[in-house]
């Protein structure tokens, strides 16, 4: 029983031990890292290392691309310098990333981390209090006197950014207090923009208030240290709903430092408007299928036409699309169809010769007047173009040279409804013989039981 | 309970930053030959001009298709918008009668200017023979032609796309993803070649020979040129779920060692960071002398680096091989797409979205043009049954003809679904002679030759009779055979 208790006691020493060991061997290369931070020449080093190996992946200024932006408050494997260092050596191989410590040595390596240290940049650890019962003296502007309000709120953020559309709207201020790494610039500010005459606004670093300089209208600049200091921001209104943005200004670099900036910042947009003439566009297209043409007509109504499927696989009204997400970065994100929609469907509005439900093969597309889409369907040769737009009809024209005695028949999801004075309509879908015609038109409205009315 | 960085700084009582000395990297060349000046073009204002499709025409108006999707023609100085709306098109080449083919993800188009207007107003689909998924890596990149008129293209792998076949970082959701296809004049969509990863870059030589570059990545050790040959399988298995007698399970169940027999071997090994990372199109130096000394010799610029590199192919038996060594950098974005004009003028067409570059600008076009100053540079490589014959463009000092004048290491690369690999095995070379030839601008050296590695070859001591240094000092030689 002693003895086991011993060995239990023993057991339990070792694994302590090694735990100490293992922390304070961490700890050590922590410390060392964090100094070789401070040393210049090993941070010139690790960026002529940095802008060799690392920038393809994390960007010329560290900002991230298909790795990780690597100077923000976000580790995903570890923001320790040690972590960071372990991560430079093992890689991630499955992700893109060698091991390093094939390739390089250990100084290499850690003169890298040296340089990653020295970039970081923008706010940590934040905490904010939200205090209530402000008065807004407008003529001046002054700065409340904290004892007489009531601490409604205390938080820790956990976040690295600021974000002042926490205080309920009304009369309450929030305190920010946290830390800001500001790397050596040329005249790093902080730049404070959206602000309105009622908003009372200080920014304290390192223990000093930040002188205030009118930029214009309604921004202001805050000139700042570099380097790592504490941080304060106080800000009180009275509910306005438009809130403030805030950036740190390096040279032409500006970083958003609240919610706002940064969201304003992502906006991602790129319009394809159908002014003057017709547009068609080919791209990844939020809930439409691949291999989806989107045209964009002056009327502002817009179509899809599937050169897989050879069928209009949606219409919605308008504006065309906005391809900002598409053409942004690597392009991983769908464009996003503007205006009103009448229908996406995969399957769409499809047509059926002799009730064959043969591929079809699409040919091209021509851009004289309004897009006209050329198929070939149980070896019909067909075209197919907008003929009409109204604000809630849009008429479609088809034409060949052979459809002669041919029974077509025009299938349509539900949320629209197709007619043609000559078909005969059936549930979702419609049935016309064209009777020598070398063309049948067919127009599509939204059914008003659909998803969303054009009007 | 992980420690974070301002706790460690607190716990450490240093006030840490040490601030890099704004160094910067990306506005000077470090090597350039004598001769050569980088000319920007200016681009149309506020279009996002990411080129990745260059040509020339007849009259020598530029070309370019970017990856917003437009087409533009840029003739006496002036830029016109002649199609728009593709698909991130990666590719453009230039008819002979006047169309234009490009390659855009979903689609392989002939734009057709059908009233002469000057803006094209058909768009007519080649190819689509394969599968696209809407993913944002599946490039189709080309389009080039060999003599019989037939069309090549390539199929980039995808990366995270839904319910892909993945062995290594890159994936494909099948449909000839990781192929190379071919179209022929009839308009045949045929799969060609398979084991493709990222091929950024095809080229045509003279002769018809159609040439590929791929990007480093899981299955290769670092990027490499190909010559494009039919069936065969160039080292990425992703793509051989297309294959008849291979499915899912079969590739999957399958090792590096299994592939490592089927796989052809690149010409030419790029070596990574020291020459390119992402190589793109390859053109031949075929203007008679205007672009200076290198004629005849291949071209390729690199996006990540910002910069052009030179091939100088060697042909051992049948086979080619060859060696790499850079030849400019210091371009203002990556250099994707290169085209010659009949002046003799290279065109550089860049981008930087999504992929940086050490350029720094987010895209644009510039012009590496020669104003007859011959440079003293390494002309061309050559391997012999002892080592190797350099021939440099000028006379060389003879007193610098010593193996004291060389420093030579070989290695090779991993062939595994890990993302690159380092130089393996890299192993001191002694030049063992060093000896003039009967020509003045060329040298033989003698060393110890082994098949299957690449040889860095450092001629740092050799000068020319004027006592001019090379701008680019190490060339890469990528040794697959010997001379029996």
């Amino acid at each position: 029983m002693f003895t086991a208790f011993i060995k239990s006691i023993t057991r339990c020493y070792f694994v302590y031990m090694l735990a100490l060991y293992s922390f304070q061997a961490q700890a050590n290369t922590d410390r060392e890292l964090m100094l070789r931070a401070s040393d210049q020449k090993a941070v010139a080093r690790g960026e002529k290392l940095y802008q060799s190996v690392c920038f393809g992946c994390h960007g010329l200024a560290l900002e991230g691309g298909t790795g990780f932006n690597l100077r923000d408050a976000v580790w995903v494997h570890g923001g320790r310098p040690s972590q960071i260092l372990e991560s430079l050596e093992r890689g991630f191989p499955d992700k893109g990333m060698m091991a390093f410590k094939n390739v390089y040595n250990s100084q290499s390596l850690k003169d890298i981390v040296a340089f990653i240290l020295a970039k970081q940049v923008g706010l940590r650890h934040l905490k904010y209090d939200v205090y209530d019962g402000f008065e807004v003296d407008e003529k001046k502007r002054q700065f409340p006197d904290l004892k007489k309000l009531k601490l409604i709120k205390s938080v820790n953020h956990h976040n690295k950014e600021l974000d002042f559309s926490i205080p309920i709207p009304g009369k309450t201020g929030i305190i920010y207090r946290g830390s800001i790494y500001v790397p050596k610039s040329e005249n790093p500010i902080i730049v404070v923009t959206k602000l309105g005459p009622a908003d009372i606004f200080k920014i304290s670093a390192a223990g000093r208030q930040l002188k205030q300089e009118k930029f214009n209208k309604s921004t202001w600049h805050y000139a700042i240290r570099p380097g790592r200091q504490r941080f304060e921001v106080a800000y009180f209104n009275e509910g306005r709903t438009r809130v403030p943005r805030l950036y740190l200004k390096l040279g032409e670099e500006l970083i958003p430092l609240n919610k706002a900036a940064s969201s304003f910042e992502k906006q991602s947009t790129y319009n394809i408007i159908a002014t003057s003439e017709a547009k068609v566009v080919r791209k990844k297209i939020d809930q439409l299928p691949i291999r989806s043409i989107a045209v964009g007509l002056p009327e502002k109504i817009n179509y899809a036409f599937n050169a897989k499927s050879c069928s209009i696989v949606g219409i919605w009204g308008d504006d065309l699309l906005n391809i900002g997400p598409n053409i942004a970065e690597r392009g991983k994100l769908a464009s996003i169809p503007l205006g009103n929609r009448w229908f996406y469907d995969n399957k769409g509005i499809y047509l059926t010769i002799d009730g064959q439900q043969a591929p079809c093969k699409y040919t091209k597309y021509t851009r004289k007047g309004s897009p006209e889409f050329h198929f070939i369907l149980d070896q019909v040769k067909l075209t197919l173009a907008a003929k009409r737009v109204t604000k809630t009809s849009i008429t479609f024209a088809v034409t060949s040279s052979n459809l002669k005695n041919k029974k077509i028949k025009l299938n349509f999801p539900p949320s629209v409804e197709v007619s043609n004075p000559l078909g005969n309509v059936g549930e979702n879908f419609l049935t016309i013989v064209p009777s020598g015609s070398r063309q049948f038109d067919f127009t599509v409205s939204p059914n008003s039981g659909g998803e969303r009315n054009a009007n | 309970m992980p420690i974070n960085l301002k706790q460690l700084f607190i716990k450490c009582g240093v006030f840490l930053f040490g601030f890099a000395a704004a160094i910067n990297l990306n506005c000077h060349a470090a090597y350039s030959p004598a001769g050569y000046s980088i000319k920007t073009i200016e681009t149309p204002k506020d279009v996002r001009f990411h080129i990745t499709g260059l040509d020339i025409d007849k009259d020598g108006s530029i070309v370019c298709a970017t990856r917003i999707g437009d087409v533009w023609r840029f003739k006496n100085n002036a830029w016109q918008l002649i199609a728009d709306g593709l698909h991130e098109p990666t590719g453009l080449l230039i008819e002979e009668d006047g169309t234009l083919l490009v390659a855009q993800k979903p689609e392989l188009t002939r734009l057709v200017d059908s009233d002469k207007n000057g803006i094209f107003d058909e768009y007519i689909r080649i190819a689509d023979g394969w599968e696209f998924h809407d993913n944002y890596h599946e490039f189709n990149f080309g389009p080039v032609k060999d003599l019989q008129g037939n069309i090549y293209g390539a199929l980039n792998l995808g990366h995270q796309t839904p319910d892909a076949f993945k062995y290594g970082g890159m994936d494909s959701a099948g449909g000839y993803r990781g192929w190379a296809y071919r179209v022929t004049p009839t308009g045949k969509f045929e799969p060609w070649a398979y084991g493709l990863r990222s091929p950024a870059g095809m080229g045509v030589s003279p002769k018809g020979e159609i040439f590929f570059s791929d990007n480093q990545g899981d299955w290769v050790g670092t990027s490499k040129i190909h010559l494009l040959r039919q069936n065969e399988f160039y080292g990425h298995p992703a793509s051989l779920i297309d294959l008849p007698e291979f499915n899912r399970a079969k590739v999957a169940a399958m090792t590096a060692d299994d592939f490592n027999k089927m796989r052809e071997l690149p010409n030419v090994w790029i070596p990574h960071q020291e020459v390119a990372n992402s190589p793109g199109n390859l053109v031949w130096n075929s203007t008679g002398g205007k672009f200076g000394p290198f004629e005849n010799q291949i071209f390729v610029g690199d996006q990540t680096q910002s910069n052009i590199f030179r091939v100088l192919l060697d042909k051992v038996g049948d086979e080619y091989q060859g060696a790499v060594i850079t030849f400019m950098d210091g371009f203002q974005s990556g250099n994707i797409r290169l085209a010659f004009d009949k002046k003799g003028s290279l065109w550089v067409g860049q981008t930087a979205r999504g992929w940086a570059a050490r350029g720094g600008k987010p895209f644009g076009l510039e012009k590496v043009e020669w104003d007859g100053t011959q440079p003293f540079e390494l002309e061309t490589i050559k391997l012999n049954s002892n080592g190797f014959k350099l021939v440099f463009t000028q006379d060389i000092a003879k007193k610098t003809i010593d193996t004291s004048s060389f420093t030579v290491s070989h290695w090779h690369y991993h062939y595994n679904q890990k993302y690159g690999s380092p130089k393996v095995d890299v192993t001191p070379v002694q030049v063992t002679h060093a000896k003039s030839t009967t020509d003045p601008k060329a040298l033989e050296i003698s060393l110890p030759l082994v098949r299957n590695k690449v040889y860095g070859i450092r001629f740092n001591g050799i000068t020319s009779k004027t006592g001019k240094k090379p701008s680019s000092n190490t060339v890469y030689y990528t040794l697959n055979k010997l001379y029996q």
